[in-house]
């Protein structure tokens, strides 16, 4: 058993119950429900786990399980990412860590004092200036007084707010609040740090500078960082590990580029997308037969190839067009290739076989898709997901790029670079 | 970092050796501060409470300031409404229904002494009741006592009640009336009333953050307790239209032991105090407040979830 531990979580499950909405929760219902059967008031103490209050539940409701068997530790100055759906459970065992709400069955150890930042701005008043606000808010999210003060200027400045501390914050545009509010909260010195998608908010520049301090908070080394996010660059960017839920259920953990990977596969979900030309959306008088490239694996800098099959349904369909999105594997679309760019108008009335090659963009190393479209004035056939392939690893460049060049880019140059002496 | 800083979510690694002992003996449990698991007790819930002091200091200020904040008349409301509740209750009681004060004492001053602590059981009590729901934001996000949150709200009521016992100070004066030693156990009332509001202030808030019904209850029951209790009356002429015994039963409404209290402090002898059922009552705000706290403790930790 390792020594520095910070977090254990063993086998913690997490069970909601839903249908409260269904109109039979009310006090009018439980007293009615207590009429009827009286003795339900003397037997509630033998439910141990099941009662919310001092009225018995309501036998309509059912459960949610929203985590289930998670296990694992996490060791001390760990910055450990956790990624999943929406609905996978994230957010539940991080209020479960931050002891806002307790687990149903499994437990939770920790080592050192935990702070939590589930949401910017938890407690700012509308009515009161920024600085009492940075005051109540510290004071919410666990600081001292003290420890206020000595961060006070380092806080206003991180928010670049000097000029407006003493307005009160209802004054504030939304940009300004969030900057406020994320400053105090990234000035909390605490050992184990729980963070939830709250770099969701801002512009560019202030998402760059919250990336920023976290980075500064977890290359510190000693503090643990449980960090929840969408943003999976974020995640690959800040974390030495992760850990994919889904279901309630951890399915994986470790590098965090496999992990997000993995993640990634599960969204993108079977390949092909809907083969079955009839299920797919659009008028269907002229349909998209069959797409593949031309190779499995490209180069990136290698000319791509793809073939496309067209079928006409209905001859009197207008002339047409056919539109490649070109989609990552983050789900970024990187670009829009157009039959009528290059010229071509593609006529109803006998199948048609097209050539299509990509040359440049040359692409980043990695997998993608092309969701395919035919259209005139209105979507005649649409196939998401129509045809898959992989970029290699084969960088076109004398040296080799690091990972950081090619994760900053979302393509890559083809470029020559001449030096005067 | 040094204890201090401390004013947040656990005890630190010093403390955790005295923490460990009571955890049952299972492998690995030496090294970690915390378990959080389902069920478990909190042992360190109160010391929890005096940890986050600088937290119910702080959100105290803000619901002072706030309210303060908002508007010129705030300030100007909180001597008016006594004042005026008062004057009417005087009327009403005294002139037009022709009841009389214990003694020699002047009605409006009878009145206002009972004015006084239930002005402060009103607010306590509705501020309290609200508090929880008013706060989810907070209750969902962060971790602490959440104690805390219904007694911060109650500070509120504190600052009325202040204002109030100057403008009893300035009657006084104007009606003649000399302090005695009674005044000194004011204090003492003072936390009686606070007492008598938490119990079932506790009691409501977490109620009401499952049924949100008793934001309707609450107001019903100030406004009808407001004419149950001894307010606009004294109790003595209560005593003599029902005798002694049933008199008892009347006092087990609280805050009859807090009027009374308040008025014999004031008034000195001039004001007899039934001293049976000033105990009755007293019983019942002390049993309100441990049925409140455990009421509350015991929900507490669906708050969350629910709210």
């Amino acid at each position: 058993m390792a020594n520095n531990v910070a977090v254990r979580i063993e086998n913690v499950s997490k069970r909601f119950i839903v249908g409260q909405g269904k109109g039979r929760d009310g006090l009018r219902h439980v007293l009615q429900d207590y009429m009827l059967h009286p003795f339900r008031l003397v037997g509630w103490n033998k439910r141990p786990n099941r009662g919310n209050g001092l009225f018995s539940r309501n036998p309509q409701t059912e459960e949610f399980w929203a985590l289930q068997g998670v296990s694992f530790d996490v060791t001390q100055g760990e910055v450990i990412g956790i990624i999943g759906r929406n609905g996978a459970g994230k957010s539940t065992l991080l209020k479960i860590l931050s002891r806002i709400t307790e687990p149903s069955r499994g437990r939770i150890g920790l080592k050192g004092r935990v702070a939590s930042l589930l949401e910017v701005g938890t407690g700012f008043h509308p009515e009161l200036t920024g600085r009492e606000n940075i005051f109540l808010n510290g004071a919410i999210l666990g600081m001292s007084r003290r420890e206020i003060k000595t961060r006070f200027d380092e806080i206003v400045e991180f928010a670049s707010v000097t000029k407006f501390i003493d307005t009160p914050v209802k004054r504030y545009s939304s940009g300004m609040y969030v900057r406020l509010a994320f400053a105090v909260a990234a000035h909390l010195e605490p050992e184990i740090l729980i963070v939830d998608e709250v770099l969701a908010v801002g512009d560019a520049e202030f998402q760059k500078k919250c990336l920023g301090k976290m980075r500064e908070v977890a290359s510190r080394g000693h503090r643990t960082v449980f960090f929840v996010s969408h943003q999976l660059p974020s995640v690959i960017a800040l974390c030495s590990r992760a850990c994919l839920l889904e279901s309630g259920r951890l399915v994986a953990d470790g590098d965090p580029t496999a992990v997000v990977e993995r993640y990634q596969k599960q969204t993108l979900g079977k390949p092909g997308g809907s083969q079955n030309a009839s299920a797919r959306p659009g008028t269907g008088t002229v349909r998209i037969q069959m797409m593949r490239a031309m190779a499995d694996v490209f180069a990136p800098a290698e000319a791509k190839r793809f073939s496309i099959l067209i079928h006409t349904v209905d001859e009197s369909e207008a002339p047409y067009a056919l539109a490649l999105h070109l989609v990552d594997e983050t789900g970024q679309q990187i670009l829009i290739l157009n039959s009528r760019h290059a010229g071509q108008v593609l006529l109803p009335g006998s199948n048609l076989s097209v050539d299509l090659t990509l040359r440049t963009p040359w692409l980043k190393p990695g997998e993608y898709r092309i969701d395919a479209f035919l259209y005139n004035n209105g979507v005649i056939d649409k196939w998401e997901d129509a045809c898959r392939f992989a970029v290699s690893n084969e960088l076109p460049y004398s040296g080799t790029p690091d990972d950081q060049t090619v994760r900053g880019s979302i393509v890559l140059p083809d470029f020559s670079l001449t030096v005067d002496r | 970092m040094n204890d201090s800083t401390l004013a947040i979510n656990q005890p630190r690694s010093e403390a955790a050796g005295e923490l460990n002992d009571q955890n049952t003996a299972k492998p690995g449990n030496e090294e970690f501060d915390i378990w959080l698991e389902a069920g478990r007790i909190e042992k360190h819930y109160w010391l929890d409470l005096w940890r986050f002091r600088e937290l119910f200091l702080i959100l105290a200020w803000r619901d002072v300031a706030v309210r303060y904040k908002q508007t010129l008349i705030g300030v100007v409301w909180s001597i008016l409404q006594p004042l005026l509740t008062m004057l009417i209750m005087s009327f009403v009681f005294g002139k037009l229904a022709g009841l009389h004060a214990d003694g020699n004492v002047p009605y409006p001053i009878l009145v206002f002494c009972g004015t006084l602590p239930w002005q402060f059981f009103a607010v306590a009590m509705t501020t309290s009741g609200q508090s929880l729901v008013t706060n989810s934001s907070l209750v969902s996000k962060i971790y602490f006592p959440r104690m805390i949150i219904p007694i911060s709200s109650v500070v509120v009521a504190l600052v009325d009640f202040s204002v109030s016992l100057l403008i009893l100070a300035v009657m006084m004066v104007v009606f003649h009336i000399l302090p005695t030693s009674h005044l000194l156990v004011l204090p003492l009332l003072l936390v009686l009333a606070f007492v008598t509001s938490l119990g079932p202030g506790l009691f409501i808030t977490a109620l009401n953050v499952r049924y949100r019904d008793f934001r309707f209850v609450l107001p019903f029951i100030i406004q009808f307790g407001l004419y149950l209790c001894p307010v606009g009356f004294s109790s003595l002429m209560i005593r003599e239209k029902i005798g002694d015994g049933l008199f008892l039963l009347y006092s087990l409404n609280p805050m009859v032991g807090v009027i009374d209290g308040f008025r014999w402090a004031i008034l000195g002898n001039a004001c007899k105090i039934f001293w049976p059922g000033f105990c009755l009552s007293v019983g019942v705000s002390l049993c309100l407040l441990a049925t409140g706290i455990w009421y509350f403790r015991k929900t507490e930790r669906t708050f969350a979830d629910i709210i």
